[in-house]
């Protein structure tokens, strides 16, 4: 009986769809960055396969099937690119100026930082776009050679961490532009610190949201520069 | 029909990618690549943003989902995982500081001067 259903590469996105449902509900009801719905889906979908003794793979058959829209996703982060380009002109030098500085200081400390602590190349690259957003980073990821579910899980912890101290870190740094709140938000924490950008202020959230896609291409460009 | 053509057009573009990626000189994402295209298609009018309307809605709307197999796969990582969580955390909030202060301070600065020049 478990051997028919697991077999079958609707278990896994199936199992996907409902996790992922769950945790969507969970964030709703919670209202707060830490119950992030992806997080939450990925500890269900690890729990059900722990619990019941079921391989990876077995899950992985519906997986695939779901990996295989990694690269569509990230090509439609275009027409939100695309949607902002009034306010993208209008801003150009400044974003620019913010998510370059960002991203190269991002790369800068995570390879410092990797080499310090003495992590191993595959671990330093999976951790290397872990500020930007999750389509980009994995792709980079995958490109290196790292690991790219480490990727995820450290910018999903990354992202939480730039939710929760968004605003802490605005005052700590003294920042009183309202576009460089955005900018940083966006740069240093992706979509997960954009949600917070966005209840912070209208414009905050739009640059965070400019400045997200900035810095995935910032980074993918200087990346493929440097390795 | 109208989402038929758009995920026709969106998956058109990613498959183009990749063969464009592997004859490029140099390592770039396939999927960077697909996201410049589709950029540069919608810049010259070549596809209309309403000609990508639907699908872009429900990818924006569900996307996270998409990065639940990729992100499960640390089940075969554990090991690595038990070793290093600690380093990944402490990078992590490293990072976000370093990186959210450089970006902010890059921002103000470039306003500041900009903001000189106009008042000259």
């Amino acid at each position: 009986m478990k051997e028919i259903l697991i077999s079958n590469p609707l278990f896994g996105i199936t199992l996907t769809i409902f996790s992922y449902w769950i945790g969507l509900k969970i964030n709703e009801k919670m209202k707060k960055a830490v119950f992030n719905p992806l997080l939450i889906a990925e500890l269900l979908i690890i729990a059900t396969l722990l619990i019941f003794g079921i391989p990876f793979s077995a899950y992985n058959e519906g997986g695939a099937f779901i990996n295989m829209f990694l690269v569509p996703i990230t090509a439609i982060l275009a027409v939100s690119i695309y949607r902002e380009r009034t306010t993208v002109r209008k801003k150009f030098i400044p974003i620019l100026a913010g998510t370059v500085a960002g991203s190269i200081t991002s790369l800068a400390t995570i390879l410092l930082l990797s080499r310090l602590l003495g992590l191993d190349d595959s671990l330093t690259y999976s951790l290397l776009p872990k500020s930007v957003t999750t389509p980009i980073a994995v792709a980079i990821s995958e490109n290196l050679g790292g690991i790219r579910s480490l990727t995820v899980t450290a910018l999903l912890i990354t992202g939480v961490l730039g939710n929760i101290m968004a605003p802490f870190m605005a005052k700590l740094f003294r920042v009183k532009s309202r576009i460089a709140t955005g900018v940083a938000i966006g740069t240093a924490s992706h979509v997960v610190g954009t949600s917070k950008a966005m209840e912070m202020g209208e414009d905050i959230g739009a640059m965070s949201g400019i400045a997200l896609s900035f810095s995935g291409i910032i980074t993918a460009i200087a990346v493929s520069l440097i390795f | 029909m109208k989402t038929l053509l758009e995920l026709g057009i969106l998956f058109l573009v990613s498959l183009a990618s990749e063969a464009i990626a592997a004859a490029l000189p140099f390592e770039f994402p396939p999927a960077i690549l697909a996201m410049f295209m589709l950029l540069l298609l919608l810049s010259i009018r070549a596809v209309k943003e309403v000609h990508l309307e639907n699908t872009s809605a429900f990818f924006a709307r569900y996307m996270a989902l998409f990065f639940i197999p990729a992100g499960v796969e640390i089940i075969n990582y554990l090991d690595l995982l038990k070793d290093t969580w600690f380093y990944i955390i402490l990078i992590a909030f490293i990072s976000l500081l370093t990186t959210f202060f450089a970006a902010a301070k890059a921002v103000e600065l470039t306003e500041k001067l900009m903001q000189r020049k106009e008042d000259r």
